[in-house]
């Protein structure tokens, strides 16, 4: 309190009027400094003291002899000039006072920041408890904002990326196997079309993933990801140029053309020990000779769909890119200045309308989409990350309310502290501006830790992050992050210092000091502070209710039946160069050794080969025709999921025969032609009777009769959420391709088979590479990446949420109680059981519970709807999820008030009343 | 602002700290303060002390505070500050040296003592 004295403010005036009608004694008085004011109490100020001067000096005249008005004529004459006196005094004054306003300001600003030190120091406990809450719901935020500001508020690495689009063909009319019927691939001829009519788009390329194998003299053969692409996708469509050598010319994109390759800066650094010679040397890619003819600058980022490591040209024209209905392309293009997405889509609807009557077979129900770029790449990753920084700033908003409970609850027990400092004149600005620099003092501190944990975050989030995120490389915690840190520091300072004091400022000095700084105050707070913990509770609990919903669709993903048995399988793609081996001979002669030889390592129970393994994604679709059945409209055959395996496969991934026979080795190119189908195709082709019927796979025109021989059940093909589809067989001596992934079933660790597997192919080739080595199961847990990664952290927020709610209702109802002792004490004393104490307070705290729960599940209900895209089979409604959440709300309120209610039946009622 | 003539520059301010060495003052005690002990022969127009006074109080030599006069009326009290006892020490010694040199080369009679 010493400090107080030195206080200049407004109520110093009153101060004075008190003292100068007290005070008795002349001369020895106690003297205030001069209070502030406005101009016009400068100029009474100048006034007083020179009426003062001028009657003093009429006063002794008047003494000496002279009549009143002489007396005041003599000493109005002995004065002098008093207008310019007057003036000039004021002059002074007002200069003076002007600069100690400045000073002071200064002065209590300084004064307002030591003082917050002072009590965050003195308040070690409850400013840590502050700090953390702050720190942790700025740092998570930030965390999810950098990760969200990267994904999806970031511009594409491009110039003017706004111009990108993507060009797919629409499917959704027709009843094809696709993962994504929106979102479908281009012919060679429909994307020619498409480039030689849309006026919009400036320029567009096409392009077809591109896996080649690179073989140099005596290192290891390496798997490269690249893309092989149409003429223009660097220089006019993405605006990108080599660092070195040059960039694709028009005549390397022709039937035929040169075998050339730019490759990207890291290939370049690994594979080429970035030697600068590299340009213009011939490397060989799958056993063909490539011309080097340029690197990629190492700030290039390619968009995930291009690969990574090298790029050629695809040398298609009107003669050689393949039929309209067979579709292995995707496109990405720019627009004209100014062009919009939607004329570019009206353009591409209206063509795709043209086409399907000019090709009634091959484009039947089809037509073109079109999407931003920077959309098309993050529509799977932005309602997850949106409804996590949602979620993040409802922790946040908690966080706010447990912060500013904790200064409620300290202003209540300083109201006597305060009152004595309003009493003693100090306004209510200055008491305000005090607890105002105290709570941003906490934000501040509170919000450089929360930065620090941001930057780990981040980190964290980045790499926790499903693998198909796209667009990650650009997430960073940079300046632009720190000021939306910043901004949200500042916005939590006052969200939770504003109100707190409001509060203390209306302190009403008389009443809290009678109550003898036994914290009064405290009803009006009370009210408050309740309002604050029902809204905790309801936000809590709508995040709860979020939770449980991912939680029990996560466990329902989980308990999926896949239809295989994905434990103990290790996979691998193996890609034969399609130079050296361009026949089945070759290739069998590969791939029989190798299922041979692995078969016959230790541990090894089976080994098979399949051209697509099960949850990889789509590959590819193929129609068929049943032998009998009416033929279907051209173009409208039905689609099926074909896969070509070995013998051992259906064995090795665990997928189970339930008609007929699995594939055997005289299954081969000179046998009678046979298939397997899946139990969906047997059921609604074949009336559940396949066995020994035929079926055609594609090119109606010319059918090849193939008879069923085996019945295995369905697996999830598109990912564990899609429903089972149409799929069939072939045996791959029938239809041998120059790649296959291995499925090798062990009774050991998959992993420790990596290396012997390796040895063996190299020692079969060494000119062959693996690549997508990983346990079957791995892959399992791959596809439910993103929502592993959505439910654990919005698991994790609602876990924090309701902490922290509860925490606020301990604190609420604790403080509660220490209010209301000494009526617990009359209670006890007047003969109260200590079970109907602890009810009463129970019953209380509950009470709050009860309406910050009604709040949350309204709140919950209208919410929902906004992850319902990621729930699998849970309503967002779900009344188990809602009644249990509700539930743990209730019982964890029930713990945290117990600890306040069994305090209250301990109250000694003699020591209560005693204190009185 | 009429001063008499012969009051040189910076006296008044020096009469005004001297006329505060024992007590706080309020402008009309200064006043007849200074007449008192000067027989009225220097402060012609009462009025200048008080631009003196503010300019004492913006250097902080002085300071002033109200308070109640002899007569309980309200009044504007000054006071030397710390700086102002150090600065009327110094310049009351400066003084006393720059009047004896001239009252010494008055008394000269012969043309080269």
């Amino acid at each position: 309190m010493g400090r107080l004295h030195q206080r200049r403010g407004q109520g110093a005036g009153r101060g004075v009027a008190n003292s100068v009608s007290n005070e008795k004694e002349p001369r020895r008085r106690r003297l205030f400094r001069l209070p502030f004011g406005g101009a016009g109490r400068i100029q009474d100020e100048v006034d007083e003291e020179i009426r003062f001067h001028i009657e003093e000096r009429a006063a002794r005249y008047e003494a000496e002899g002279m009549s009143p008005s002489e007396a005041l004529a003599e000493a109005e004459r002995r004065f002098g000039d008093v207008d310019s006196v007057r003036h000039e005094v004021e002059k002074m004054m007002t200069r003076r006072r002007r600069a100690m306003q400045r000073s002071d300001l200064v002065g209590d600003v300084k004064r307002d920041v030591a003082f917050a030190t002072r009590q965050i120091l003195s308040h070690p406990v409850f400013s840590a408890v502050a700090i953390a809450t702050i720190a942790l719901a700025i740092g998570a935020t930030t965390a999810i904002f950098s990760v969200v500001d990267g994904v999806m508020l970031r511009p594409l690495p491009y110039d003017e990326p706004d111009e990108l689009v993507m060009v797919w063909m629409d499917y959704t009319e027709r009843d094809v196997v696709l993962a994504d019927k929106a979102r479908e691939w281009l012919s060679w001829p429909n994307f020619a079309d498409f480039r030689d009519e849309i006026s919009s788009v400036e320029s567009i390329s096409a392009f077809t993933g591109w896996r080649p194998t690179l073989t140099g003299d005596g290192t290891d053969a390496q798997q490269l990801f690249g893309t092989q692409f149409s003429h223009g996708m660097f220089a006019e469509v993405l605006g990108v140029a080599p660092a070195m050598g040059r960039g694709f010319l028009p005549e390397d994109d022709v039937p035929d053309g040169p075998a050339v390759v730019i490759l990207s800066d890291g290939l370049w650094r690994r594979a080429f020990g970035a030697d600068p010679g590299v340009v213009n040397q011939t490397v060989l890619l799958s056993d063909i000779p490539y011309t080097v003819i340029g690197v990629m600058p190492p700030d290039f980022q390619p968009p995930p769909f291009l690969g990574t490591d090298a790029w050629t040209t695809l040398q298609f024209d009107r003669t050689n890119g393949g039929g309209r209905g067979s579709i292995f392309l995707r496109a990405v293009g720019r627009m004209q200045d100014g062009a919009s997405v939607e004329l570019v889509r009206a353009q591409a609807r209206d063509l795709g309308a043209r086409l399907e009557q000019e090709y009634p077979v091959d484009n039947v129900d089809t037509n073109f989409n079109v999407y931003p770029l920077h959309d098309d790449l993050v529509t799977q990753a932005s309602t997850a990350l949106w409804v996590l920084l949602g979620a993040v700033g409802f922790v946040l908003l908690i966080a706010c309310v447990n912060v500013a409970n904790l200064l409620l609850a300290r202003g209540a027990t300083r109201s006597s502290e305060l009152a004595v400092r309003v009493a003693m004149g100090a306004g209510r600005r200055r008491i305000v501006s005090q607890l105002l620099t105290e709570s941003s003092l906490l934000a501040f501190v509170g919000g450089a830790v929360g930065i620090g944990l941001a930057y780990l975050g981040t980190d964290v989030l980045v790499r926790m992050a499903p693998a198909g995120t796209p667009l990650l490389d650009q997430v960073a915690v940079d300046a632009r992050i720190l000021g939306f840190a910043l901004l949200v520091t500042a916005i939590t300072g006052s969200l939770f210092g504003v109100i707190p004091a409001l509060k203390a400022a209306r302190t009403d000095p008389a009443g809290a000091l009678r109550e003898g700084g036994r914290s009064g105050a405290a009803s009006g707070s009370a009210g408050l502070r309740n309002t604050l913990v029902v809204g905790q509770v309801g936000l809590a609990l709508v995040l709860l209710v979020g939770a449980g919903l991912l939680v029990r669709s996560f466990q329902n993903l989980q308990r999926v039946d896949l239809g295989f048995e994905p434990e103990g399988v290790l996979t691998m793609r193996v890609a034969l160069p399609g130079v050296r081996y361009d026949d089945a001979e070759t290739r069998l002669g590969f791939f029989g050794p190798l299922e041979e030889r692995v078969g016959a390592l230790p541990t090894v129970e089976s080994v098979g080969f399949v051209d697509a393994l099960p949850l990889a994604g789509f590959d590819g679709d193929a129609s068929f025709m049943v032998e009998g059945a009416p033929p279907p409209q051209p173009g409208l055959e039905p689609a099926v999921w074909l896969r070509r395996s070995t013998p051992g496969y259906f064995e090795a991934m665990g997928l189970q025969l339930l008609a007929g026979r699995g594939f055997t080795s005289s299954d081969d190119g000179e046998a009678t032609r046979v298939i397997i189908v899946n139990e969906t195709l047997q059921r609604d082709y074949f009336d559940g009777q396949a066995l020994g019927k035929r079926l055609n796979v594609n090119s109606p025109e010319n059918p090849v009769w193939r008879e069923v021989v085996g019945v295995v059940r369905d697996i999830k093909n598109f990912g564990v959420r899609a429903d089972s589809r149409n799929a069939m067989y072939l045996p791959y001596a029938q239809a041998p391709s120059t790649f296959l992934f291995a499925a090798v079933r062990t009774t050991g660790d998959p992993n420790n088979l990596v290396n012997p597997i390796r040895t063996i192919v190299s020692e079969l080739d060494p000119g062959i590479a693996l690549s997508g080595v990983q346990p079957m199961e791995e892959l399992v847990t791959l596809s439910l990446a993103t929502d592993r990664f959505t439910t654990s952290l919005l698991g994790g927020f609602a876990m924090v949420a309701m902490l922290l709610a509860i925490v606020g209702l301990y604190g609420v109802v604790s403080y509660t109680v220490s209010m209301r002792m000494r009526e617990m004490g009359v209670r006890i004393a007047l003969g109260a059981p200590q079970a109907g104490i602890r009810m009463l307070v129970l019953r209380w705290a509950l009470a709050l519970v009860a309406a910050g729960i009604g709040l949350g599940l309204v709140g919950a209900v209208g919410l929902t709807g906004l992850i319902e895209g990621l729930l699998f089979g849970v309503p967002t409604t779900d009344p188990v999820t809602f009644a249990s959440v509700a539930g743990l709300m209730v019982g964890a309120a029930v713990l945290a008030s117990l600890i306040p209610a069994i305090r209250a039946t301990r109250v000694d009622p003699i020591e209560v009343l005693k204190s009185e | 602002m009429a001063q008499n003539p012969n009051l040189v520059r910076g006296t008044l301010d020096l009469l005004i700290l001297k006329s505060l060495t024992w007590e706080p003052l309020h402008g009309y005690a200064v006043s007849e303060w200074i007449e008192k002990v000067t027989d009225g022969s220097l402060l012609m127009e009462e009025g200048t002390l008080y631009p003196a006074l503010h300019r004492l109080a913006e250097k902080g030599l002085v300071e002033a505070e109200w308070g109640l006069s002899e007569n309980n009326r309200r009044a504007k009290y000054y006071s030397l500050t710390h700086a102002g006892k150090g600065y009327l020490e110094r310049e009351a010694a400066s003084w006393a040296a720059y009047t004896n040199a001239v009252a010494k080369a008055l008394a000269v009679e012969s043309p080269i003592p």
